[in-house]
């Protein structure tokens, strides 16, 4: 930097040009955040036209959550169908991830399949389910494809059974996600040394052993970040459920996630509960977020 | 002005009026000039429907929606021998009979109904008891007899549980569908059912009508003035022109196979071959209206209906399906209603 | 050691082989999908009803006057989420650009908190202060109003992020030192020597931010109400939800297309772009 008077006089800029970020943040961000938690200890609800409150009730809200509120079965569920998604998503992605930074393998068509698997990731959630409520419903064309290949017998009620819903959500959670997942293992490969893996061929290595021994642990700090950042997107999991089983989270609740019961309580104008079921995510993500910056800060620090 | 809810919008439309109407947005149709006994023709639910908890009449409908079975008359053909309405009606005299003639349907391959759901409203419009009394959730004996015989229904494979209006419901408008019957109004059998669609059963006119076993009604139109209209008198116009003048409703008939809201022009229609519905095969089902649409009580209504049915309709179907016990289908049905309206007591 | 007949385990052949058959089965997959929507939105409700079919109808037209003469505010759907989402992508990208200048750019005591505090608010999911959001719009009168979607896209944290990195690379001070040397005002050097620099970066922005705003159902349902003004992905749970609108399959599956269809064909003109910058996000992140 030049001499400090000028410096100074620069510098203010940064603040100038922070300015907007600032305001927008402080309105649309930190306020609702406050009017959130001060909300959620009070009862305030209606009732027909009425409305009930707002009387200030404290921690009753969040007692009501745990112990009336099922928030326990909708985390499972939310995790259940997280999960269900996750792991084919991390095991397909480190696989066509492998092969598509594999100097040696030289696929051809990298583009074409690269643009094929990142396209789910742009479709629209809600448009996307509606499409396979109707494609997966008892007499759409799945059912009728099935049918006559002599796969099935009958038509499978996909939408009648808990794990069919609950696999439906994940599969397409899988369809979204692991293009984008693809595309950022590949980078982590492509990352590292190739002498490591030069070395492990003089070797005599195999190419399943060079990447469960090399690539893999390499590889850690990478699938961390994804595994956690993937987390958080997952306990936000709301269109694809909610439109697929129209809100009710059928059969019996049991696609029914954090999101879709916050959703449910916005919608009712209960905003006691959904204020006390806010503030709680707040502070699971709230968490979550600390560990994944934690995280990168030490990435950043061993680079 | 004239303020106009859909026609195919029913619970929600009702419940809308009549919230509305408590809230007093309305002016009350004694304020526009129009005497009860001007009204005298018209079915007399179609009046309650719009009274306010005051006692006043604040919307005016042109429509009447009793209901009817619409059976296939194919179907009755292959299992019956016959299609003649009144042999079909003694098929499906009452519930009992009802159930039974499904055992006899299902062995030819018919489902007897397209969706439990299509049986709920019937049921539920003949609930003597209202789904809230003073604050507290209650459900009426017919709607638990409707789950029932749903129940038993589905287990035997006579009946599926798909939702109302979806694509598999709909499957049954067309002969490959194999479904027996449907309950509906006329705006049903002449909007609902793909008539315009070649090769549907409506547009072979092969569905027939008969009373079923109990009646009921489904949606409805109904006009209001916006209160604090400047043209009471113009609005009066429409209004008695629409939904008193005969002559006009008549024409509706006519030109829309619709059923309207002026008892002395529709006891006439019922003998006249003329208003024969082309999807009925050329059954004239207007006298059948008739003796529906006075034996309609609505009085059992009430701002809570739209929401307990859609919460009642969605827990029983995991019941239905078999993903639940009854009870755990009830506490599901519970719960969301104490969601929905917190300041009910529900046990 | 792996009981492996050669020790250099598969040849390479194969592997070509099975990665090709996996990669061509996964791209079926992905596509199979939007296949049966589209053949599926060219056919007639009655068609649709009689079962699937590869070959694609004749009822496009049909579908299409159907649907947007039908019940649902279509067209003004489209273009309600067209405003919010290209409004969102402007603001968007224009002021991250702006922050990410600020914080490279010039030297402030505050400077290391802010970076910090953006860096950890960014995986915050919005949805935690939706109830706050629906006040505070109730309180400012904005229900059913656009602005309370776009403004917000001023404080992007994760686009911040992104154009930082690029900055760091490809935005040196000596250039900035060079404008200010020539006369320029700050604001002019941002807006005439930094932010045309960071084209690639702010195009790759602000198409992730269009779409993402595009397809957003949950905040846009919380304070649209009237259906002149719900957007695409609104109107769709409507579809869902409401009785009479399932109706017609044919149209149904249009309505789906229409949602659909746009943001793929304007991704494969821009495939390569798009693809590449989540690459180049990757490595940077």
């Amino acid at each position: 930097m030049k001499n400090n008077h000028k410096a100074v006089s620069y510098n203010k800029w940064g603040y100038i040009f922070l300015i907007p970020f600032v305001v927008v943040y402080v309105i649309f961000q930190l306020i609702p955040l406050f009017t959130t938690i001060y909300n959620s200890f009070f009862e305030n609800f209606m009732s027909g036209l009425k409305q009930v409150g707002p009387n200030f009730v404290g921690f009753q809200n969040y007692a009501k959550l745990f112990s009336e509120g099922d928030i326990w079965v909708y985390l499972q569920n939310t995790m259940i169908m997280w999960i269900l998604g996750f792991v084919p998503q991390i095991a397909v992605s480190l696989l066509l991830g492998a092969w598509f930074s594999d100097t040696m393998l030289r696929l051809r068509g990298q583009r074409f399949f690269k643009t094929v698997i990142y396209l789910p990731n742009l479709i629209m959630a809600s448009a996307f389910s509606m499409l396979f409520f109707a494609l997966f419903s008892d007499g759409g064309p799945v059912n009728t494809i099935l049918v006559s290949m002599g796969i099935l017998k009958a038509p499978y009620r996909f939408f009648s059974h808990v794990w069919s819903t609950r696999a439906l959500v994940a599969f397409m959670n899988f369809l979204m996600w692991f293009g984008n997942t693809t595309i950022l293992l590949m980078a982590g490969m492509l990352g590292i040394d190739t002498s490591l893996f030069e070395s492990a061929e003089v070797d005599g290595a195999t190419s399943t052993q060079v990447f469960f021994r090399i690539t893999l642990p390499l590889l850690r700090p990478i699938l961390v970040y994804v595994m956690i950042t993937s987390l958080i997107g997952g306990l936000q999991m709301f269109d694809v459920p909610q439109i697929l089983t129209n809100g009710t989270g059928d059969p019996m609740r049991s696609s029914m996630t954090l999101i879709m019961y916050l959703n449910k309580h916005l919608f009712n104008k209960n905003f006691g509960m959904a204020g006390a079921l806010s503030v709680i995510l707040f502070i699971v993500t709230g968490i979550l977020s600390l560990i994944v910056f934690r995280f990168s800060g030490n990435r950043e620090k061993t680079r | 002005m004239l303020t106009r809810t859909t026609w195919m919008l029913s619970f929600p439309a009702m419940k809308k009026l009549r919230l509305t109407t408590d809230v007093v947005v309305t002016e009350t149709i004694a304020d526009l000039g129009i005497t009860e006994d001007e009204l005298a023709n018209q079915f007399q639910y179609t009046k309650d429907i719009v009274t306010d908890s005051e006692g006043n009449l604040r919307g005016l409908s042109w429509q009447g929606c009793p209901g009817v079975l619409i059976y296939n008359r194919d179907a009755a053909l292959d299992v019956w021998g016959t299609e003649d309405p009144e042999q079909v009606q003694t098929m499906v005299a009452s519930w009992d009979t009802f159930n039974k003639s499904a055992e006899e349907l299902a062995a030819k391959g018919y489902k007897v109904v397209s969706t439990v759901n299509d049986t709920y409203r019937v049921y539920s419009d003949n609930a003597t008891t209202p789904w809230v009394i003073d604050g507290k959730l209650n459900i009426d004996d017919n709607i638990m007899k409707w789950v029932e015989d749903s129940k038993a229904l589905v287990d035997a494979g006579y009946t599926d549980t798909f939702e109302l209006w979806s694509d598999d419901w709909a499957k049954g408008f067309f002969p490959d569908g194999k479904v027996f019957c449907y309950f509906g109004p006329a705006w049903l059998i002449n909007f609902s059912m793909h008539a315009d669609e070649e090769g549907s059963i409506a547009n072979l006119g092969r569905w027939g009508a008969v009373e079923g076993p109990q009646g009921f009604s489904w949606g409805g139109t109904w006009i209001a003035a916006a209160k604090g209209t400047d043209n009471k008198a113009l609005v009066a116009d429409i209004m008695r022109k629409l939904t008193i003048d005969e002559t006009i409703m008549t024409d509706i008939v006519k030109a829309d196979n619709d059923f309207v809201n002026n008892k002395p022009a529709m006891e006439a229609a019922a003998d006249d071959d003329s208003f024969a519905f082309d999807v009925l095969g050329g059954q004239n089902p207007i006298g059948m209206f008739v003796a529906g649409a006075d034996k309609i009580d609505r009085s059992a209504m009430g701002d809570y209906d739209q929401g307990c049915t859609e919460e009642f309709q969605n827990a029983m179907k995991n019941y239905f399906d078999g993903n639940a016990t009854l009870d755990e289908a009830l506490d599901l049905f519970k719960k969301g209603v104490s969601e929905k309206y917190p300041e009910l007591t529900v046990e | 050691m792996e009981g492996k007949v050669k020790s250099k385990g598969v040849p390479i052949g194969v592997r070509r082989i099975i990665a090709y058959a996996v990669l061509i089965l996964i791209s079926i997959l992905c596509l199979f999908w939007f296949y049966v929507l589209f053949v599926n939105a060219t056919r007639t409700n009655s068609q649709i009803s009689s079962g699937f079919s590869p070959v694609p109808g004749t009822n496009f037209a049909a579908n299409w006057s159907n649907l947007v003469h039908g019940t649902l505010p279509i067209v003004q759907g489209m273009l309600n989420s067209f405003i919010i989402a290209g409004g969102s992508a402007l603001l968007c990208v224009y002021f991250s650009t702006m922050t990410a200048y600020a914080i490279h750019a010039y030297e402030f005591r505050l400077k290391k908190f802010m970076y910090t505090f953006i860096l950890a608010v960014m995986m915050i999911p919005t949805q935690v202060t939706a109830l706050g959001f629906i006040k505070l719009v109730q309180k400012l009168g904005l229900e059913n109003n656009f602005v309370p979607l776009i403004v917000p896209a001023v404080a992007a944290p994760v686009t911040f992020f992104y154009l930082k990195q690029y900055m760091d690379s490809n935005l040196p001070h000596e250039l900035i030192e060079a404008a200010r040397i020539d006369g320029c005002g700050e604001f002019r050097i941002f807006n005439t020597v930094a932010f045309p620099l960071m084209r690639p970066a702010i195009a790759v922005q602000a198409i992730f931010t269009f779409v993402s705003s595009w397809n957003n159902y949950f905040t846009p349902a919380l304070i649209l109400h009237k259906d002149n003004v719900k957007t695409l992905p609104i109107l769709i749970a409507q579809l869902r939800s409401a009785d009479f609108l399932k109706f017609d399959m044919g149209q149904v599956y249009m309505m789906i297309a229409f949602s659909i269809f746009p943001v793929i064909f304007v991704y494969l003109i821009l495939s390569k772009n798009i693809v590449g910058g989540v690459a180049v996000g990757a490595v940077k992140g």
